[in-house]
């Protein structure tokens, strides 16, 4: 029983334990300080003796080291070792490293700069993208308030003109109004001068007809008058001689 | 280090629980390995790393218990700042904290063994390959390794209960 609980206790340590490791996240900082201080140290403590070539990007080298770029290295100081063996003639360790040396900075110089051309455009690419995101969004903003500039803009000047327009048509309603009122006063003062001038000549005409309807008749009764004083005297001597009759028995004839 | 850095930093880091230790660990890790590659061939990199980060963070918190063993036992141990509070920390990991207790208490070959079998679930062959010991010798380590964490672990836990009843009482 208690072995159980003690194989439970632990699992469950360990189990803790693994735990613990993923709550903390490595941070960048600390991996460029350890690629600086690698790099100090290849560059300060080359190692003697071992013909080592010290290397500026140890991150570089150390991710090379089974790659195939140090399979192809090292087979390429493998044939200039071999070659560089048979060719000299003192086993001077001196003489040796230098012989290599040239020949491995040589092997593994377009390695290097293949990598690290590789890992340049790799940052100059995330950098690009970080570039471009940003213009875009710079870009964006900035169309965005010219076109909202453009629509303010836009619009007073529309409202001005709309205003300018509206004056001249209220004004141009004004005058022809005035000019109508001005043609209509005077028609209606024309019509008063005429309709004074029709008073008068009828008056006139009016006045005239009858001085001369009475001189025509003044004339007509000088004419008819000898008549009628003839036919007077001819009837009286035509007519009998009045009866002494009482006028009702004349009316009853 | 793109690729390895955080293995050896989880590796560091389980083992110290502690950012600065944990920092210090991973650049002695990477400083360490960067000289054995410009002495030596180095097949498994990955392997080599982590042996060297368990190596070192074992040493680190031997000697963090020791400086703390030496201290007065009256007083209480200052936590750092960038430790995580103590409330929680007492919560979540304590049987995390008596179990990198133990470890440093351990042989260093039998920790060593311990941890890359069961924090870095490495083979018992790839133990043997880094520690460049016998396979048969690996079983042996952890098995005694096992022994001795349960023990510590089950007295560590009866003081804990014995003192909690204490306290309640």
């Amino acid at each position: 029983m208690r072995t159980r609980r003690e194989q439970d206790l632990l699992a469950e340590a360990i189990a803790q334990l693994r735990q613990q490791g993923l709550a903390e996240p490595l941070a960048k900082d600390l991996v460029d300080e350890t690629v600086r201080r690698i790099a100090d140290c290849g560059l300060r403590n080359p190692e003697p003796g071992t013909g080592h070539r010290p290397i500026r990007n140890p991150q570089t080298a150390i991710r090379n080291v089974t790659g195939w770029h140090f399979k192809l290295a090292a087979a390429a100081v493998l044939l200039l070792a071999g070659y560089t063996v048979g060719r000299v003639t003192s086993p001077d360790i001196q003489e040796l490293r230098d012989a290599l040396t040239p020949a491995v900075a040589a092997s593994l110089e377009p390695a290097l700069r293949e990598r690290l051309s590789e890992e340049m455009k790799d940052h100059y690419q995330v950098a690009l993208a970080g570039t471009y995101v940003h213009l875009k969004e710079e870009l964006t903003q900035q169309y965005r308030d010219d076109l909202n500039r453009y629509a303010m803009q836009t619009l007073a000047a529309s409202n001005a003109t709309t205003n300018a327009l509206l004056g001249e048509l209220v004004q141009a309603i004004d005058t022809a109004q005035a000019q109508d009122l001005r043609r209509i006063a005077l028609t209606l003062s024309q019509m008063e001068a005429k309709r004074m001038q029709d008073r008068t000549q009828l008056a006139a005409g009016l006045v005239s007809l009858a001085s001369h309807m009475e001189d025509e008749l003044s004339q007509t009764k000088k004419v008819l008058a000898p008549f009628l004083l003839d036919d007077r005297s001819r009837e009286i001597e035509l007519l009998p001689q009045p009866s002494k009759t009482s006028p009702n028995e004349r009316t009853k004839e | 280090m793109r690729d390895h850095g955080p293995a050896v930093w989880q590796t560091a880091y389980r083992l110290l629980a502690n950012h600065s230790d944990a920092a210090d660990c991973f650049q002695e890790t990477f400083l360490a390995a960067f000289e054995i590659a410009g002495r030596e061939p180095v097949r498994n990199i990955a392997g080599l790393l982590v042996r060297l980060a368990t190596t070192r963070a074992i040493d680190r918190l031997r000697q963090r218990s020791r400086l703390e063993q030496r201290q007065t036992d009256a007083i209480e141990r200052q936590p750092p700042d960038d430790e995580p509070d103590p409330l929680e920390r007492a919560h979540t990991n304590e049987l995390a904290s008596q179990l990198t207790e133990q470890i440093s208490r351990l042989p260093p070959q039998e920790a060593r063994v311990f941890c890359l079998r069961y924090l870095n679930d490495m083979s018992y062959r790839q133990i043997a390959r880094e520690l460049n010991i016998a396979v048969s010798m690996v079983g042996v380590s952890l098995y005694r390794a096992k022994a001795r964490l349960r023990a510590a672990l089950a007295d560590t836990q009866t003081q804990h209960n014995e003192v909690s009843h204490a306290n309640k009482t």
